[in-house]
């Protein structure tokens, strides 16, 4: 990745320690994206995990068509229905608690499962422009994504996995070139191939027995929800909700640092490169455990910090 | 739900609007590493917070991202070309003179920055539409 700081020269922060710089060259792996939309809603997409009960729905009951619309799935790295793609199906009223931290937001969001325990999904918001997503268990792939506006209609995505514990293989490199997770299947401009120009290639029937969509690729479900609010989404119409609050949190948090800014405060995250260095991830955890508590069972920091790995300090 | 000026204030990242400022207070990705494969290729265009800028890999294989002038090359705007290193995560600032070197598992920047010249051109819209975006945002044909 090519990086590039547009700012006034004397407050040049360091590059944000992102795990994805952290872990060597063969255990990470980038794509980018264009969208046509305002890059704020899709942010926003990312922080409202809610979603996935019913964007990322597959419906179908064959077993054969439920793996294969499970292929490019975002729940997990497995191509086969479990336990978490079922309590997401199943609870789509997930209870949300945010944390703040020096670099960005932890939005964790907790459902049923089948016993008491809750199933935690816990995303990172980095400011100004970075989310993970919320699934890895321990041992899985971790995505991320940096969504860079090209004007205020359209924007890149930088989509991007890592793996601390190994390299990826060739055959993880292929599957991420052709559409998986957070990467689209994009050509040769990355263009996503299925775009607002041709209606994401939604097939009808498959939307009425597969899956929530019709549309193939988590990647391009995404694109075609947010996009379809149009080019910037209007929100003195929007109503939210209890699961918004990840998204009311991350507007408060990006419109005070830019109000402080116009006072004279620069933001605290660009000075504080090292904390970025965290992850987000799914956990399952007793019922009276709160979001702190998950975290360090999970991570072993309440933030997901993990920089002491990487000489970044406690 | 926002006010009609709240929702302009959260999304407009042009020059000048508050959160365009504040997102022109951190690193943003610019291009990946392939899109300017060889040393003295072709330079790329491309826009960033509505910026159009233009990236290069010099003759060293560092990487720079400059300010094109304005309107055809003239004297007073002629760019310097200073330099990133050709890392696999590789850092530029938008004026080549102010770049800076990052590797995988140290992404300390140790620019060494030079005159960031101000900008006199306002911010271009781009109109949505269809058929392919990506080409003229990158000038990548």
């Amino acid at each position: 990745m090519i990086w590039v700081y547009m700012g006034p020269k004397e407050r040049m922060p360091e590059l944000p320690q992102l795990e994805i710089g952290l872990v060597p060259g063969a255990s990470r792996y980038v794509t980018k994206k264009w969208q046509d939309c305002n890059w704020v809603q899709s942010v926003e997409g990312a922080l409202d995990t809610a979603h996935f009960s019913f964007l990322h729905a597959v419906l179908a009951k064959d077993e054969a068509k439920a793996r294969a619309a499970l292929a490019k799935a975002a729940i997990a790295d497995q191509s086969k229905p479990d336990d978490r793609i079922r309590w997401i199906h199943n609870d789509p009223r997930p209870k949300f608690t945010i944390l703040g931290h020096d670099a960005g937001l932890l939005v964790g969001a907790a459902r049923k499962t089948d016993s008491a325990d809750l199933y935690w999904r816990i995303s990172q918001f980095l400011m100004p422009n970075h989310a993970y997503t919320p699934t890895a268990f321990p041992g899985e792939i971790y995505y991320g994504q940096c969504w860079v506006p090209v004007d205020d209609v359209t924007c890149w995505i930088y989509t991007y996995c890592w793996q601390p514990d190994r390299p990826f293989s060739n055959a993880e490199r292929a599957k991420f070139d052709g559409g998986f997770n957070v990467h689209a299947e994009v050509d040769a401009d990355y263009m996503p191939r299925r775009n607002l120009s041709n209606d994401y290639l939604i097939d009808r029937k498959v939307q009425k027995t597969d899956t929530f969509t019709g549309i193939e690729g988590v990647s391009e479900q995404d694109a075609a929800i947010q996009d379809s609010m149009g080019p910037m989404q209007d929100r003195t119409r929007e109503h939210l909700g209890p699961t918004d609050v990840g998204v009311v949190e991350f507007r408060k948090l990006l419109m005070g640092a830019a109000r402080a800014l116009g006072n004279g405060e620069e933001p605290k995250a660009a000075q504080t490169a090292n904390r970025y260095a965290v992850r987000a991830g799914g956990w399952v955890a007793a019922p009276d455990k709160d979001l702190d508590a998950v975290m360090t069972q999970r991570f072993g920091h309440r933030r997901g910090y993990v920089g002491e790995q990487y000489g970044l300090g406690d | 739900m926002l006010s009609q000026a709240d929702n302009q204030f959260l999304t407009q990242s042009g020059k000048g609007t508050p959160m365009g400022e504040l997102l022109r207070r951190f690193w943003m990705p610019a291009l990946l590493s392939e899109e300017l494969p060889e040393r003295d290729g072709p330079p790329r265009k491309i826009k960033i917070l509505g910026e159009d800028l233009l990236a290069f890999r010099a003759t060293d294989g560092k990487v720079g991202i400059v300010e094109p002038p304005p309107t055809a090359r003239s004297a007073s705007s002629s760019r310097t070309a200073r330099i990133a290193a050709p890392a696999s995560i590789t850092v530029a600032t938008r004026n080549a003179a102010c770049a800076a070197p990052s590797t995988a598992g140290s992404s300390t920047s140790t620019a060494t920055a030079s005159t960031c010249r101000p900008r006199l051109r306002s911010p271009t819209t781009r109109t949505r539409s269809s058929s392919s975006p990506t080409r003229r945002a990158n000038g990548a044909t």
